[in-house]
This record gives structure tokens, sequence and C-alpha cells, in this order.
């Protein structure tokens, strides 16, 4: 069922993300060319196959879905709880390190690139790594290690500055 | 040009110990960058280009060729064993490649993906070598009308790279022909979704949406309990990753097709890498006698699109050192290159300075075995990564990622579209809508729209131009054939239901 | 006594301010190196521009220099963050005539009194050319041509809304014509279309067609600019030919350094000595000579003028053409 919320959540975003995009074309220029394209027409042909495609798509999974229902009502289904069938089910894990992702990016700047890299591949692996291999010198060590290692390479050997 | 003058020329680079050396530190470099995403070949060679300044021209361009060949073949190192390609042109190389690692196969994909990097390399040097004045009107041939037909013909591939939904396929095909309709309109200049922000005038870069849809989805699905990088467990073995000679024979048609497309489609200005390997896959999955292997880990599969990607390498060379034109970012680069150290690319080069044509035929090709045979030794050292624990490598592989994406345009605002499109990903991931499509979305959407719009002006508004010439109408009428093929496949796929998840 | 000591005193006060006036204006010299922003990606022709510079600045003027690329929105990215960053001498930018234009169509939100301009660069004048093999002999036949088959003749250039597009529609109207621009993406898109026929004509900076026409592949017709060229001096000006191509005043493509606004007097004038030095160096100059660009580094007010000039220009073009 996980896949299944998660095609859904897709669906939605897109959906919505191509009525809005419908609506902003208007703002684009409708200067046409020789042969009738102009700037707008051709993502309005995307806007639009999104649109139907997902509504293909959507047809589809509720299809199916009748199917099964008919033929035999699947058991896992009432068992997993109603918030997990409507929101998508994200393991803890992995929520904790998308929220960690953000703020590497946002303290990016105000703390420098060697201090969030730290902290980040300190806070991620302690948090990540089982319970019973946890070591935090050698995390630690690791992400102090690593922090230095992509930040000389970049910074002295590729010249990326690394604000 | 006489052959024993050439043949001097020849053994004089080869007897240079500082340009063989240079050349392998450039083609060791080029696979550093290619591995790593978000560093391009294109990246390495501007980075070299203030450092060579005061070389010798053969030392410089010997250098800047090793970054091209390396940065190139570089990038299935980390599709393959990551799943997560470390340039555009190695998009394709996950599709078999990594499944190949999944299946504890890591080394004998990597050993495939290099040896038929050095063959892609090898043949398309052996063209511009020999035919490079000859293929390079081939280049001219190709106006509008011909880009627009072979964006349209490319496009097709969405549905064998799609796997199992073709209806996902082109869903996630078109959200990459989306994210390619920001920033200034390609013919009238006028803007488009910038919504004020200058820093989508330019539109939505190919490597912030790469790392976006494989890094940041794949590095999230490693940490979920359910999908743990199964193959740390499995033991790999590295005595036979290098092909045999047997293997390779059995694979010769596929070897020389990929090359030759490769080679095609470098000559061709404007294309490049990634367009080369996904039409050299489709082309291997079709001529293939068990097409349903393709995307389950067929080394066929890893073979096409790295022996194409490596082709493009000879055969972008053409219209640059013929012509002057360069083919893609990274020759354009190389042109800059070649003019600080006073050579203007084009005809002329031939006759005023060929033993700078042989010093860079001569180089090209020994740095195609550089990067063949650092690839071979190198294995035994990639593939260490895979015992890295997962709860190491994810938090690393995000610090790379951000970097990645941050080092392109020195830009934060680059860096946010990765995780928010890396987040969109993952949901994609989840939902089974495949990678594929949205990077051939991306890359052909905008070059099917301008070149179409573009052939409207030339024409005057005439559409019949794109089937009255003989190049544009094969490509459109085998476009159409094949849509043809796959709407009536998947009907009748829909008519029994049952054999839905049989048939591909 | 007291009078004597009090005039003692202000002589030497006077003396003290005149000397450490003069310590502070003459004397600004840069004491770290000094950041140079490229708006446009590594290795294009501008990045290769103040590459080629920063050697003959360590040289000549012991300064170092670090060039930063940061690419994006037609160079408003990078230059938008030159505008906000201190003006302290120790980071300017390249600035060109995209960034002007952009501002003549308001595409930024920002105008050019942000910035502080140092000197000219470069001066690249587009020039018009055809394939070796075309029929036009020279522009008189071309331009006829033009004038005899309204909006059929295609011109290729690279992008649209810019310079080229601005002089290839200027080169028609001068003979009260029309012509089809096809604007292609990037400068070797166009000059493989033109090579190949696909269309009929290109208008694009010598720096980019240098090679096919000294091999021959391509011919020039004519220049947009008021004098030739020194690197083509075979290829006459559309002005010597009798067509007035600049109605709303020249229309360049250069580029300029710039640094944010509000830099002192002192300052401003070291970074255009020390750049100035540079530019002229012989080096540089053989180097614009075989890349096919102008290097001629006016400053100060004259270049202010220069700068407000092209400015108005390029808004009339944009208000007019576009």
């Amino acid at each position: 069922m996980k896949q299944r919320v998660a095609e859904c959540w897709v669906i939605g975003i897109l959906s919505i993300g191509a009525l809005f995009f419908i609506k902003q074309a208007q703002n684009v220029a409708s200067t046409t060319l020789p042969g009738g394209i102009g700037p707008r027409t051709f993502p309005l042909i995307t806007f639009w196959a999104v649109l139907i495609l997902n509504a293909c798509l959507l047809g589809s999974i509720i299809w199916e879905k009748v199917k099964t229902k008919k033929a035999a009502p699947t058991e896992d289904e009432s068992q997993t709880k109603l918030i997990w069938r409507v929101i998508p089910y994200i393991p803890r894990q992995t929520l904790n390190i998308i929220i960690m992702c953000l703020l590497l990016v946002f303290l990016w700047r105000y703390l420098g690139f060697i201090v969030v890299a730290f902290l980040f591949v300190a806070g991620a692996s302690l948090l990540l790594v089982p319970e019973e291999k946890r070591s935090l010198r050698r995390s630690l060590v690791l992400a102090g290690v690593y922090a230095l290692v992509i930040y000389t390479l970049f910074v002295y050997v590729f010249k990326i500055p690394l604000a | 040009m006489e052959v024993a003058s050439s043949f001097s020329m020849v053994m004089a680079v080869l007897t240079d110990p500082m340009a063989m050396l240079w050349t392998f530190v450039g083609t060791f470099m080029g696979l550093v960058f290619g591995s790593l995403p978000g560093l391009t070949a294109t990246m390495g060679i501007a980075l070299l280009v203030p450092i060579t300044y005061s070389f010798p021209t053969i030392h410089a361009l010997g250098m800047m060729l090793g970054v091209y060949v390396g940065g190139i073949a570089g990038g299935a190192v980390a599709a393959i064993l990551l799943n997560i390609p470390g340039t555009p042109s190695a998009v394709a190389t996950v599709l078999d490649g990594h499944p190949m690692a999944q299946q504890g196969r890591a080394a004998k994909a990597l050993g495939w993906a290099a040896t038929a990097s050095f063959f892609g390399g090898f043949i398309s040097w052996l063209i511009l070598a020999t035919l490079a004045p000859q293929v390079a009107k081939f280049a001219l041939r190709f106006g509008p009308p011909e880009y627009a037909a072979l964006a349209l013909f490319g496009l097709m591939i969405i549905a064998s790279v799609s796997g199992k939904s073709l209806i996902k396929g082109v869903i996630s095909g078109l959200i990459g022909v989306w994210l390619s309709t920001f920033g200034v309109d390609p013919i009238i200049g006028d803007l488009r979704f910038t919504f004020g922000n200058i820093n989508l005038m330019s539109g939505i870069a190919v490597m912030p949406a790469l790392i976006g849809f494989y890094a940041i989805p794949q590095i999230l699905r490693s940490l979920s309990e359910e999908q743990t990088m199964e193959m740390n467990t499995k033991t790999l073995n590295l005595s036979d990753f290098i092909p045999s000679l047997k293997e390779i024979w059995r694979s010769k048609f596929n070897i020389v097709r990929s090359s030759v497309i490769g080679t095609i489609i470098g000559i061709i200005p404007a294309t490049g890498g990634n367009i080369a390997a996904f039409l050299a896959y489709d082309q291997a999955k079709r001529f293939s006698k068990s097409p349903e292997e393709y995307g389950k880990g067929c080394p066929d599969g890893v073979i096409a699109p790295e022996a194409a990607n490596n082709g493009v390498t000879g055969g972008a060379l053409v219209p640059l050192l013929t012509l002057g034109i360069p083919g893609d970012s990274v020759t354009a680069v190389l042109l800059g290159g070649l003019m600080i150290h006073g050579l203007q690319p084009g005809p002329q080069l031939f006759s005023k300075s060929p033993d700078i044509i042989m010093g860079i035929f001569t180089t090209l090709l020994i740095a195609n075995i550089f990067m063949w045979v650092i690839q071979l030794v190198g294995i035994k050292f990639f593939v260490r990564i895979l015992r890295v624990p997962t709860y190491f490598l994810a938090p690393m592989l995000v610090i790379l990622a951000v970097v990645g994406s941050y080092a392109l345009r020195n830009s934060l605002f680059d860096v946010w579209l990765t995780i928010l499109l890396g987040l969109f990903g993952y949901l994609m991931l989840r939902g089974g809508f495949p990678m594929a499509p949205t990077v051939l979305g991306l890359v052909l959407g905008p070059m099917l729209e301008s070149e179409i719009r573009r052939t409207l002006i030339l024409s005057g508004g005439d559409w019949s131009v794109f089937f009255v010439r003989p190049i544009s109408a094969v490509f459109i009428g085998v476009s159409l054939l094949i849509a043809l093929t796959v709407a009536v496949k998947s009907f009748k796929k829909g008519k029994n239901a049952d054999q839905v998840e049989a048939s591909i | 006594m007291n009078k004597r000591l009090q005039k003692v005193l202000l002589l030497l006060v006077l003396c003290t301010v005149i000397l450490s006036s003069t310590v502070v204006f003459a004397a600004w010299q840069p004491r770290r190196e000094i950041t140079i922003i490229i708006p446009w990606s590594p290795g294009g022709a501008t990045d290769i521009m103040a590459r080629k510079l920063q050697p003959i600045i360590r040289r000549e003027f012991g300064i170092n220099t670090v060039v930063v690329n940061k690419e994006g929105g037609n160079s408003a990215v990078g230059l938008t963050e030159l505008i906000t960053s201190r003006p302290d001498g120790y980071t300017v930018g390249l600035a060109s005539s995209t960034i002007l234009s952009l501002m003549a169509q308001n595409q930024i939100s920002w105008k050019s009194d942000r910035f502080t301009n140092i000197c000219l660069v470069s001066e690249d004048p587009m020039l018009l050319g055809v394939s070796k093999d075309a029929k036009w002999n020279d522009l008189h036949e071309f331009l006829a041509d033009v004038k005899a088959n309204p909006g059929t003749i295609t011109i290729g250039t690279a992008g649209s809304r810019n310079v080229n597009h601005a002089d290839a529609v200027l080169a028609a109207q001068s003979v009260g014509s029309t012509i089809r621009q096809v604007p292609f993406n990037g400068a070797s898109r166009a000059i493989a279309g033109v090579l190949g026929r696909h269309i009929d004509a290109v208008v694009l900076k010598p720096s980019e067609t240098i090679s096919q026409i000294q091999s021959g592949e391509l011919r020039a017709l004519g220049i947009f600019r008021n004098e030739r060229l020194e690197s083509l001096p075979q290829v006459p000006t559309f002005e010597e030919l009798g067509y007035d191509v600049f109605p709303y005043g020249p229309v360049d493509q250069i580029s300029y350094l710039v640094a944010p606004a509000g830099l002192n007097k002192d300052v401003k004038d070291k970074l255009a000595e020390i750049f100035r030095g540079a530019l002229q160096n012989e080096e540089f100059q053989n180097f614009a000579k075989e890349s096919g660009f102008v290097c001629n580094p006016i400053y100060g007010d004259e270049f202010d003028e220069y700068i407000g000039n092209l400015s108005s220009a390029l808004a009339e073009v944009a208000a007019n053409i576009y």
C-alpha cells in the first residue's frame, strides 16, 4: 500500500502543479511565430498532457482497486492505521535525515561549510548506527576527517570556494 | 601529410615522459571528476586552462584530453556502485549497471564499463584519425528539422526505459520536459515561469536535477529498514572482473554498433553523451535476442551506453578540429584551452600545425588506454565503497551531493533546488516512477521545442519540411512506427490484464 | 612669541593634514587578493579573458587575483551578487552589453547606477557572414537581395533580444526591409547552420567566427562598427559602404570591468590603473588580435559617457526592435 500512497501523492502534486502552471502560462508572452507555435504552446501541451495522463493513471488505480475489492477484501489494508494510508509513510530515520538535510543547507551560510559538514556527518551517523555499534569517538573522528578532506579537495585542489 | 613524418611526430609524443605523465594525471583527474556527481569533465578542463597555461602545448592538450576521456568514463563508477550517475552521460548505465551490482556482480559491471568505454573511445578515435574531414560534412547536414526529428526519435526511448508501467514512464518524461520550460524562452527570449527570481532565468540545469532525482532519493531509500543496500553483504568475486576475449567477441556487434552510434552523435554539434548512451541502449535492446533481460542486470545494457558515451569523445573532436565548431560544452572549453595556447582549431590546423594534430591524436589514444588500465586496476578499490556501512556512507553521500550541486554554479539556490527535487524524487521512487525518462525529457524536451520552432521560422510556418527532408523524414517515420507498436502492445496488455507483469 | 608659536603650530597641522591626505589618496594599494566575479561559465570567452589577465597582473603589479564563476540568468546572477558585495576594491566583475540589455528590457530589477564603471575590457563588434558558396559577393548584393525580398532572407544569431538580434534587424532596416531572424542556442550551432546552408547568413562576433573566416569557409560581408577591425582588415564596415545601421547610436557588444557602486575615487583610479596596465600589455593585446576582439581600455568620465550612450541606444533598440 505504501507505493499506492506515494503514487497518489505524486499524482496530486503534479495535478495541482499543472493547474497552477496552466494559469501561470497566461503571464507568458502570447506572441505567435510562423506555424502557430509561441512561447506558451509547448509548456501548455506539456501541462495538459500531465493532467490527462494523471487522470488515466488515477483511473487505472481506482479500477484495479475496485476489482481487487470485489475479489477479496485485503486484510493488510484494514490493519494499517488510517493516517498511513493518507500521508506517505516515511520511516523515522529517513524523516530525521530529511530534516537534517534541510538544516544543513539552511545553516551552511551562517556556520561555514566545515562546521555544518562535521555536525551533519557526526549527527547523522550517530543517529543511524545501530545501538550496539555506536561509538561517539569513531563518528566524531570520521566526521572531522571527512569534512576537512572534502573542504581541502574542493577549495584548494578544485578551486571551488565553499562559502 | 607523409606517413614517415607523422610517424616521427607520434614517436616524439610517445617518447616524451612528461607528455605521458600529464596525460596520465589528466585521465586520473577526469575519472575522479566523472565519478563524483556534480563535478563534470567541463569543470575539470576549465580548471586546467589556467594551470596548464605555462605548459608546452602537447602536455596541456594531453592533460585536457585525459580529463575529457576520464570524465566521461568515470560516471559509470558511481552509477554502478551507488545507483547515482556521476555525469549525465552515465544515466543509461544505471539501468543495468546497478542491478548487476545488487546481484553481487559490481566488479564485473565495472570491468565491462571500463572495457566498453575503451572500445568506444578507440573506435571513435579510429574514425577521427582516418575520416575526420569526410565525416565532418555529415555534421553540417543536420539543420533544425533534423535536430527536431532526432529529439522526437530520442523521446521514443522513454518506452524502452520505462520499466513496468508505460504511463508512469511517460509522466516521468513529462516532468523532465516541464522542468525544462523554466527560464528564458529559447526563441524569442521572453521569460517563462521565473516568478521574478533571477536564478531561474537560465532555467533548471541537468546536473541539479540529476543529483536531485538520483542521489537524494537513492540515499533516502537506503536508510529505510526494508531497503538496505543488500549488496553490502554480497561477496565480490574479484578474480574474473575483466571480460574475457570470448565475452568481448560475443558482444562484438553491440560494442561496434554502440561505439558508432556514439561517434555519430558526437559529430553532430550540440547533442552529447547522454543522448548517445540512451540511443545505444535502446538499439542494443531492440537488436537483442533477449530484450526482457534489459533493466535486470544485463551486461549488454552496460556495454551499450558506456561504449556510446565514450564514442562521443572522438566524434565531438571531429567538428572541433575540422571546422572549429565545438560539439558540446566540454569541447567548447577545449577550444578555449587551445586558443589560450595560440592555436585556432579549424581546417588550417591540419596544414599549419600537423604536429599538434598528431599530438592530439596520439594523446587521445594514450588517454583511452590509461583510462582502461586505471579503471581495471582501480576496480578493487572502487568496490570497497560497498563495504562502508550505510550509516556512514549515507551522510557522506549527502554532503557530496550538496557540495556537488553547489559547485556547479557556486550557488546555494541550486542546492535548495536539488533538495526540493530530491524530496519529490523520493516520492516518485516510492511510487514506482522511473527516473531515466525524466532525464531524457529534460535533455530532449527543450531540443524538440526549440528546433521545431526554429524550423518553422525558417520555413515560414510550413510543416511539410519535416517530411520532405530525408534524414528528418526517416527519423519521424521510425518514431511513429515505434509509437504505434508500443501503443498496440500496451493495448493488448490492457486486454488481458493478467499478463501485465509477465510481458515487461 | 605666542603668535609665532601659533603660526608654527598651524603650519605643522597643515603639513600633517596635507601629507596624510596625500597618503590616503595616492597610496591605496591592494593588500590582499582581488576577486574577479565572472558571471559566465568556466571556459567561456569572458572567463578565458580573465584567466589570461591573471598572470599578467601578478607579474606586472605583484597582485594576486581570484576568478570566481557565478553563472546563471544571462550574467544577472553573478552581477547581482557583485552589486551587493562591499565596495572596498577587492571585489570586481566583468559586466557586458548583455546585462545592459536586460536592464533596458526591465528583466532585472536594478539599473547600472549600482555599478562603478572602471574600464572597458573588450569590444566585440558583430559581423555579417555568409557561407563561401553563397550567391552574394559583397554587402551591396546581399542587402539588395534583402530589399528585393523582404522577410525571406534568414539570418542566424546566437540567442534573442541581444546585440546580435538587434544588429541583424538593423542591417535590414538600413535598406527599409525585414529579415527572418533565427535564434540559435549559442554561436557554434549558428555557424554550423550557415556552413550547412540551412540559413543564409549569420550575425556573430568576430571572436566566434575568426577561425572559419580565416579558413575561407565563411565570408564576412560587413562589420557593424565605425572603423574596420585590425584583426580583419579586409572586411568593410556598413558605414563606409553607405548603410546606416546605427540610427539609435552604436549598439556594441562590449565587456567591461565593474565594481559595486560607492567605490572611493582613489580605489577606482588604482583599479583602473592596474587593469588598464594589464590590458595594454603586449601579451594581452596579441591575444586580443588573435581572438578577434578589440581591446582599447578607455576609463574615467569618457567611459561613463560611453556606457551612458550604449545604455540609451539599447533602450531604444529594446523599445523599437524586440
